[in-house]
């Protein structure tokens, strides 16, 4: 096994795969950019290598700098996480040739399934359904209008590199198509250096599943089931759940079999995921395959009990599956909401600043990935997901309770987050009912805005902090009167 | 002693009467309650609420942001401003919702209009990218197009006037 390991990613995926890491005694490599001097994946890694400014094409997405501070490192692997290089071909190909392992599938493999029309044509062949579309990228905006009148509207401009919902646009009428074709485009550029993008017909109201698999290099292949991550804002996925509440057991053997045949198809080596849309007639369509570590895994290794990054790191090493499809005995619900820093109230602009207060829940079945501490300032330079917030309940209902109450005990202060958006979510009679469909959040909760019943009650509140904070911290908590409510004073209805 | 309170642009007078050791009768929105708390630690406190004979516990995380406090109660946090402080910013964001500025740190990714071009109301005027998310600001009134102040690949800082629009006098 590896003695060391470097990780090229920031935040709170750093910190997960380090957990793991030290966990299996490997020791731990962090890399950091000017703006990441005092972030927790630098504090909680055994040793961290400088890489440059806060721009992500000088730091994180710098394949020869990230090289040389894994070799200074004398680390004999890299783990890319997600985002960032993790599903660059050309940067595992450096690996590869610099004689270290990367943590991930060959490079030749990510870059057949990283063109995704490559990827699609692949699925064609290999007798995988896939959405109709155009099987060519491209950067012409006047040529792809052009494919854009066969494809028909509705439809999707998607990038050729993409992924986690960067450089994609929906388009619902012909005048739109130039503006969203430009702005996919550069912000492809932008976020993969790549900014080719191309068509895809947008189906009516689908559902977006996506089958997790382990292959590893002698030629096994598992599949550990769905996750359902339906409930997306602009493309970004921020509530998952398994099992879907769509999946008949008929329909998950068959989108595993499936999902295991497109793997094979692509001599997928390491963990990733197949993710298919399923229509309203429970016909599935080949997405896309992501060929690293997805951010909502926990929900799987919450039902699983398995540990994605220690398969992840065991693969690379050459070990081979100790497990078999029959092993794989997913136990209970499992929900993830993704802990954003941006303002719901305010278009959900990004919101960077410092943190004042963290108090994050705690309990039972309550597993939390975090990338921050209080006093971290969140730098304005990166993705706005601070933490992962992830629950395991026995049934579906008791997990949605689980993580209403975890969503309301999350108490952040100094900056915004989506916490209450998501809640109100969770508290939705749609959800509830499992009607979870791609185009949840537009339909039902555009207009969204958190309730002011109560601000006569934070008023006071805001009143108490502030006696609380003149008073000298020794004093306050010697209080006079306070003592518990007794059972006859808490009796009747509140009015909250 | 009287506080008077302001939660996004409504105001609250918080009206409080010391009855001893953090215990208090307070009016607020109409209400009348007794209340008594205790600060466990730094920004976490418990207050007991006595309205209409019944009791209840609140759970108040706090900090302090300049003059206001962040405050989160159940799954919330409003920002509790001082209503004669906040009237002073009400006014100077009143002034900034109709200019085309970025609310935070941004880089500059696309211009949509040229100087001396009418605009309506919505359009889409200029598009800037910050933490990898593109964001459009789109025209706040109909009108003429002044001034572009910056150009693609600029990084542009919070409140920095982008574009000039000169409103129509009839809309």
């Amino acid at each position: 096994m590896f003695k060391k390991m470097l990780i090229a990613n920031r935040g709170e995926i750093a910190v997960r795969i380090m957990r793991t890491a030290k966990e299996m005694g490997i020791k731990t490599a962090a890399i950091f950019s000017d703006a990441d001097q005092k972030a927790l994946h630098v504090l909680e890694a055994d040793e961290a290598v400088h890489i440059g400014p806060a721009e992500p094409k000088e730091s994180y997405l710098a394949i020869e700098k990230i090289i040389d501070a894994a070799k200074k490192a004398h680390a004999q692997a890299i783990h890319p996480g997600y985002g960032f290089l993790s599903e660059n071909a050309q940067f595992a190909k450096a690996v590869e040739d610099s004689g270290i392992v990367f943590i991930g599938p060959p490079s030749k493999v990510i870059a057949a399934l990283g063109d995704k029309t490559c990827a699609r044509q692949m699925m064609q062949d290999g007798g995988v359904p896939v959405i109709p579309g155009t099987t060519t990228a491209s950067l012409d905006p006047k040529a792809l209008a052009e494919q854009a009148k066969a494809v028909g509207f509705p439809l999707l401009v998607k990038a050729a590199a993409g992924g986690g919902g960067k450089g994609m646009r929906v388009v619902e009428q012909p005048q739109d198509f130039a503006h969203a074709c430009q702005s996919a485009i550069s912000e492809a550029a932008a976020a993969f250096g790549n900014g080719a993008v191309y068509l895809e017909k947008r189906l009516a109201r689908p559902r977006h599943i996506e089958i997790q698999i382990l292959a590893d290099s002698h030629g096994n292949v598992i599949h550990l089931n769905e996750r359902e991550c339906s409930i997306q804002r602009r493309h970004q996925k921020i509530i998952e759940e398994t099992p879907s509440p769509a999946l008949t057991p008929q329909l998950r053997e068959k989108m595993g079999a499936a999902a295991i045949a497109a793997a094979k198809a692509a001599g997928y080596v390491n963990a990733g995921t197949v993710e298919f849309l399923l229509d309203s007639d429970n016909s599935f369509l080949f997405l896309e395959v992501n060929t690293r570590l997805q951010v909502e895994h926990p929900i799987t290794e919450l039902v699983t009990g398995e540990d994605l990054v220690r398969r992840q790191i065991e693969i690379a090493a050459g070990k081979k599956l100790s497990l078999n499809q029959e092993d794989i005995r997913p136990k209970g619900h499992a929900i993830e909401c993704r802990i954003y820093g941006e303002d719901p109230q305010n278009g959900f602009m990004p919101s960077p600043g410092r943190i004042l207060l963290f108090s994050p829940p705690q309990g039972p079945g309550i597993r939390h990935d975090c990338g921050i501490y209080e006093g971290f300032t969140v730098p304005t330079d990166y993705d706005p997901i601070l933490a992962k917030l992830c629950v395991l309940a026995p049934d579906r209902p008791q997990a949605i309770a689980r993580m209403k109450n975890a969503l309301a005990d999350y108490a952040l202060l100094g900056i915004s987050t989506n916490t209450a958006f998501m809640h109100a979510v969770l508290s939705s009679a749609e959800f509830e009912r499992g009607e979870t469909y791609t185009d949840f959040l537009p339909e039902l909760f555009s207009s969204w805005s958190p309730k002011t019943e109560n601000d006569a009650l934070f008023a006071l509140a805001g009143v108490l902090a502030q006696m609380a904070d003149l008073k000298s911290p020794a004093k306050s908590a010697t209080a006079g009167k306070w003592r518990p409510a007794t059972p006859f004073e808490t009796l009747g209805p509140w009015r909250l | 002693m009287e506080y008077s309170r302001t939660i996004n642009g409504k105001d609250f007078l918080v009206v409080l009467e010391e009855e001893g050791e953090n215990l208090c009768r307070i009016q607020v929105d109409g209400r009348q309650m007794e209340v008594s708390w205790l600060e466990i630690g730094k920004g976490l406190i418990f207050a007991q609420i006595q309205e209409n004979g019944l009791t209840r516990t609140l759970k108040i995380h706090a900090a302090k942001q300049g003059e206001a406090f962040e405050v989160f109660i159940d799954g919330l946090a409003r920002t509790v401003t001082d209503t004669k402080s906040s009237r002073r910013k009400a006014v100077g964001q009143a002034g900034i919702q109709n200019t085309i500025t970025p609310s935070i740190p941004s880089t500059v990714s696309r211009i949509a209009v040229e100087k001396g071009q009418k605009v309506e109301k919505g359009q889409p005027v200029i598009v800037l990218s910050a933490m990898k998310m593109e964001t459009t600001l789109c025209a706040p009134y109909s009108g003429e197009v002044k001034a572009v102040n910056v150009s693609p690949g600029d990084r542009v800082s919070a409140g920095q006037i982008l574009v000039e629009i000169e409103k129509h006098e009839n809309p």
